[in-house]
Order: C-alpha cells, then sequence, then structure tokens
C-alpha cells in the first residue's frame, strides 16, 4: 500500500480539524478516456475531509443542476480541457448561476492558467481561476470558503476585483508527486475484449519547447521544477494496487512525454522495469506510453518490452525539416524515421501525431510529408492519419502568427493563413473533397477503426493464449490497412497536383466515399470474422471482472 | 457481406488507444471544430431544456 504524507496548505498550520466539511465539492469535466487531472483534485480533497461529486460534462446538464441544487455544494470546480470547449462550459455555468446556485465557482486547466483574463471575460460568472497544478489551491479554497475566511489572497487564482483582474502568486509546481494520493477514478473506464483500460501517470511537465504546444509553456510558467517523476516504486505500487484490487489489465501512461531520455530518466526507465518484473506485474498486464521520436532507443525499448510495454504513442508531427523547425521540435526527418522503424523491428504496436499542414506549409512540404507517411505507414503498420496544426493561447507559433498578423479566429476557433493561397483552397478542397471525419478523425473514422482493430490484436498477442487463426486475421488487417493508406495519400497527393499544377482531378468525392465505406467493411467483417470463429477461446481467457468507477 | 454475430464482452470498440486525451484535442481539425461548434448548439438546448424543466417544477410546487 502507498504510504503518503498528506499534503497541507501550509505544513503544519492547518488542522485537519478546522475546516468544515459538511458540503460537498463538485468536479465537472471532460471523463473521456478518464480525466486523472479531475481524479486528482477529488482524491487530494477527499483526503482531507471532503465529500466530492465528479460529473461528467457530457451528462445532462438537469442532471447537474438538480443535484447542485439539492446539495448546495461548498464550491464547484471547472475543468476545462482545451479552448475550443469555454463557450460551451459558459452556458452550463450560466445555467446554474441562473436558477440559483449561488456558490463559489473556479476553472482550472491550461487555457484558464495560461489565459486567466481571456477566460474571466468569457465567464464573468467565475469567481476564480485555479492556475497551474490544482489540487493545494482547490484545498486551500474550499478550506478558506468553508471556514467562511478570506480567499482573495489564495496563492495561484485569479479574479476579478471590479473592472480588473487580479492575479495572486503563482503556486509553485508540487515537487514531490509521491505526497500525491493516487487519483481517484470516478469513471467506467473503456474496455478491449474484455480487459479494462485504466490511465495513469508517471510524471508531470515537459522539458521540451515545441511551438505549438500550451503544456510546455503551462509548467514553465509556474514557478517550480518543470519535470517531476515518481518512484519508479510507487507507479508500480499503484499499477498491483489496480490490477489486484481491481481486475486492470491494461495501462495508458499519458505522461506529457514519458521518462526515457536521457541519463537521469534512461536510469529512472531501468528501475521502472525492475520494479514491475519483481512485482510479477508483465505476466498478466500490458503497458503503453507516449514519446518523442529522439527518446527511442532499441536496447532500452527491448528491456520495457520484456516488462510490459506494448505499444508506443510518438508526436512525429512533420515529415520534413523546416515543419519540424517551424514547430521547434528540435528533431530531425531522420530521427523520426529511424524511430518508427525500432519500434516496428521489435514488434511494438504504434501510433503517431502527424501535422500534414502548419503555417511553413508549402506545396513541396506537403508532398514531402505524404511522402514521410507513405515511408512509415505503406506496409500497413499503422493506419494513416494526419491533421492541421491550429494555434492555441500560450503557445509560441500562436504568438508568431499574431505578431505576422496570420492569426485568425477567436478564442474558440483560431486558425491562421497559409503563406501561399493556394494550400487554403488545397485544404478546403480536401476537407470537402474527402470526409476527413470519416477517414481520419472521430469515432467512426476508419482511421479510428483501424487503429482499434491493430490495438484488439496487440491485446491479443499479449494477454490471450496463442490463437492459431491470428496471423492469417493479422495478415489480413494489414493489407486493408496498406489499401487504404495508399487511397487515402493517393487522394491527398492528387488535390496537391490539382491546386498545384492544374491537373484535373481524376476521382469523385461519391467515389471517394465509396472507398473508404468499403475498407470499413471490409475490416468490420475481417474482425468480426475472426472474433466470432476464435471467440470460446477469447471469452475463456478475458479478465476476471470488469473494472467499476474507482473512488474514496 | 453481414459481419458474424459477436458476443457483447467482444463487440467491436473504436477509441483512442493511442493519442494522449489532450493530444486527441491538439489535433484538432476545422471539421472537427465544427462538430464542436454543432456539440455546443445540441448542448446549448439541453440547457434551456433543464432551465424549462426547473421551472415547470417550480410553478407546479407554486400551483
Amino acid at each position: 500500500m502507498q504510504t503518503v504524507i498528506p499534503l497541507r496548505v501550509h505544513d503544519g498550520s492547518t488542522p485537519q480539524n478546522s475546516r468544515d466539511t459538511a458540503r460537498p465539492i463538485f468536479l465537472i469535466g471532460f471523463q473521456n478516456q478518464g480525466n486523472l487531472g479531475l481524479g486528482y483534485l477529488a482524491a487530494t480533497v477527499r483526503q482531507h475531509g471532503y465529500s466530492v461529486r465528479v460529473f461528467d460534462f457530457e451528462s445532462d446538464p438537469a442532471t447537474i443542476l438538480e443535484a447542485a441544487l439539492r446539495e448546495r455544494p461548498l464550491l464547484i470546480g471547472f475543468s476545462l480541457i482545451f479552448q475550443f470547449y469555454i463557450h460551451r462550459f459558459a452556458s452550463l455555468i450560466r445555467l446554474l448561476r441562473s436558477n440559483g446556485v449561488a456558490c463559489h465557482f473556479t476553472m482550472g486547466g491550461h487555457f484558464p492558467s495560461l489565459s486567466f483574463d481571456k477566460t474571466i471575460e468569457v465567464i464573468p460568472e467565475l469567481d476564480s481561476v485555479v492556475r497551474f497544478e490544482g489540487e493545494l489551491t482547490l484545498l486551500d479554497l474550499a478550506d478558506r470558503i468553508s471556514r467562511g475566511e478570506e480567499w482573495r489572497d489564495v496563492e495561484g487564482i485569479a479574479y476579478r476585483d471590479d473592472a480588473r483582474v487580479v492575479c495572486t502568486p503563482a503556486r509553485p509546481l508540487l515537487d514531490d508527486l509521491d505526497r500525491l494520493p493516487y487519483p481517484d477514478r470516478d469513471f467506467r473506464p473503456m474496455t478491449e475484449l474484455g480487459h479494462s483500460i485504466i490511465p495513469l501517470v508517471a510524471s508531470r511537465g515537459c522539458a521540451r519547447t515545441c511551438s505549438f504546444c500550451s503544456i510546455q509553456t503551462f509548467y514553465r510558467t509556474a514557478p517550480g521544477k518543470i519535470v517531476r517523476t515518481r518512484k519508479p516504486k510507487h507507479v508500480v505500487e499503484e499499477m498491483v494496487g489496480l490490477h489486484r484490487e481491481h481486475g486492470a489489465t491494461i495501462f495508458l501512461f499519458q505522461d506529457d512525454d514519458f521518462p526515457l531520455f536521457g541519463p537521469v530518466w534512461r536510469r529512472w526507465a531501468a528501475e521502472f522495469a525492475s520494479e514491475l518484473h519483481r512485482s510479477g506485474l508483465p505476466k498478466n498486464t500490458i503497458w503503453k506510453m507516449n514519446c518523442r521520436a529522439d527518446a527511442v532507443d532499441r536496447d532500452l525499448l527491448l528491456s520495457l518490452r520484456e516488462a510490459g510495454l506494448y505499444f508506443v504513442y510518438m508526436g512525429l508531427e512533420s515529415g520534413n525539416d523546416e515543419g519540424l523547425k517551424t514547430l521547434h521540435k528540435e528533431i530531425t526527418v531522420e530521427q523520426n524515421r529511424r524511430a518508427v522503424e525500432i519500434v516496428k523491428s521489435i514488434a511494438l504496436t504504434y501510433e503517431y501525431g502527424f501535422m500534414l499542414f502548419d503555417p511553413s506549409s508549402t506545396f513541396a512540404s506537403v508532398r514531402q510529408n505524404l511522402r514521410f507517411l507513405r515511408d512509415i505507414v505503406g506496409d500497413g503498420s499503422t493506419a494513416a492519419t494526419f491533421c492541421r496544426m491550429l494555434p492555441y493561447d500560450g503557445t509560441a507559433i500562436k504568438d508568431d502568427l499574431e505578431r505576422s498578423g496570420r492569426l485568425r479566429g477567436g478564442v474558440s476557433d483560431p486558425d491562421y493563413d497559409f503563406l501561399d493561397p493556394r494550400l487554403t483552397e488545397l485544404y478546403n478542397a480536401l476537407t470537402t473533397y474527402v470526409d476527413i471525419q470519416g477517414w481520419i478523425h472521430g469515432y467512426e473514422g476508419l482511421s479510428m477503426y483501424l487503429k482499434t482493430a491493430w490495438h484488439e490484436i496487440a491485446v491479443m498477442e499479449r494477454l490471450f493464449p496463442p490463437i492459431a487463426e491470428l496471423a492469417v486475421y493479422r495478415q489480413h488487417l494489414r493489407r486493408v490497412t496498406q489499401e487504404s493508406n495508399e487511397f487515402l495519400i493517393g487522394v491527398v497527393e492528387s488535390l496537391c497536383a490539382v491546386f498545384e499544377e492544374g491537373t484535373p482531378l481524376m476521382c469523385q468525392p461519391t467515389d471517394i466515399e465509396q472507398a473508404r465505406a468499403r475498407f470499413v467493411d471490409e475490416l468490420l467483417w475481417l474482425r468480426d470474422s475472426f472474433v466470432s470463429h476464435n471467440q470460446e477461446v477469447l471469452l475463456a481467457n478475458g479478465p476476471l471482472r470488469l473494472v467499476e468507477p474507482i473512488s474514496a | 457481406m453481414s459481419t458474424p454475430p459477436v458476443p457483447e464482452q467482444l463487440r467491436f470498440r473504436p477509441g483512442p488507444h493511442g493519442d494522449p486525451p489532450s493530444w486527441v484535442l491538439s489535433h484538432l481539425n476545422r471539421e472537427q471544430l465544427l462538430q464542436i461548434y454543432k456539440a455546443q448548439l445540441d448542448y446549448e438546448k439541453a440547457v434551456a431544456a433543464a432551465h424549462s424543466k426547473l421551472l415547470e417544477g417550480l410553478s407546479g410546487a407554486v400551483k
């Protein structure tokens, strides 16, 4: 069991019995894939005696309103993950306020932390914004409010004072993550073939300086050490508890950048692998991590694979050096390519983030990106996927675009102009001709289907006894992935030729949609045929029980 | 081609496993922004419905 020294707002000066915990705290945020941020907040304030209700933002607003009127919370905390949703949060907050929910409203997250003034401007009903890591600040706020004390001098908040927004001194980032309780998981986990998928983190922060990412700004703006790792022993203890007590078998590490890079973190990773072996977890659990391509090292990944690593997500982001420079990835195309080769060569499942379009895009760079995509996924090893970079608040690239007059849109729809206006036409045509949602994004997109099918294969290979027909199914899936990848990349290349060279487009949107539907049908037929035929072994070797929401 | 039936526990459940939650959103396209707008409109309808429901409840209580 974890030995935790409870966090105190002011060490030693806040006796636990001095707080009034009679009224609950409500926390509201997206629970897609499980919201560990809310989980850590909930666990921290619960540890100090408060009762907490966590609501999925997707739940019916009437349910939240009814609960708030009935239970009269002390405070409601809203977790805004991304600025695109700010107006939707504003709608809920107005509903609550206009119907008599008078308690303290606060909001946290990357955008509110970095753009607290805009947040308060868009949602004036907020009493405060909690900036940066929120565990101690939320606890401090709750304590002050529960005792009827002044809260405006709480460290790490912003609030409106008449016409101006006041910002108190930023609270330093937590120096020791092992003092945090394990996060509560007030959500029903996703499952794969009956196996539960549980998110967790081994570290917080990112030492890199990618220009499109507000996460690194979040950690650099707050005082304190940017990257903090938990002790490997504590991480493994949490995994053991989740496995033994709740039947968890698939762990997704959601670290901003899993600790692998450089000698210190390599040692951390080696110690983590040793702890995993000591615990016996690699026999019946598997785990996934996110990392950069320059952290991929064959020997290191081989040792982690032996300790249960089955899946790597890499932020590749670009296949041309100019794009990587614009995105300030501080990495080369060759490093990206080599990382993918290594991951494939040791039979790890992989996925990647890729920005086909960025503010530096030209026709030449888009073509280079498409060639790079073909190089890495032309073999059908995973689904082709790409996107257009969008400029978030708190990013260097957004500031650059603003300075150069290229920034467009507002808080909830930031965008930019390409340097070559024909690229705008290409992009518009791409989203008109190709149903991007259907091909790439969204739960019903072909790319999501293919990636899920590959994920299932990885799970079957590692958490089930050998299945004779799996190799044949894998071959078929690879063929479908290969063909659909080639089709998609080919369509984008054709569109490039249309807008750069005036070549006529050889296919119509209906042809593209028919091809997509055919790939989806074939994939689903292959998958369900295989699963149906092997259901006996798959059902017999599923987990003992499904995981229920985990909270105190 | 009709797909063969599979038990509920083994049903195909497409969903993100690789993309970290925050990155899923950081890789948004304009297409997805449109979806967010649509969801925003739906959400506002739900908020309006919640408001009406509460008012009906209050009016019932007064009567």
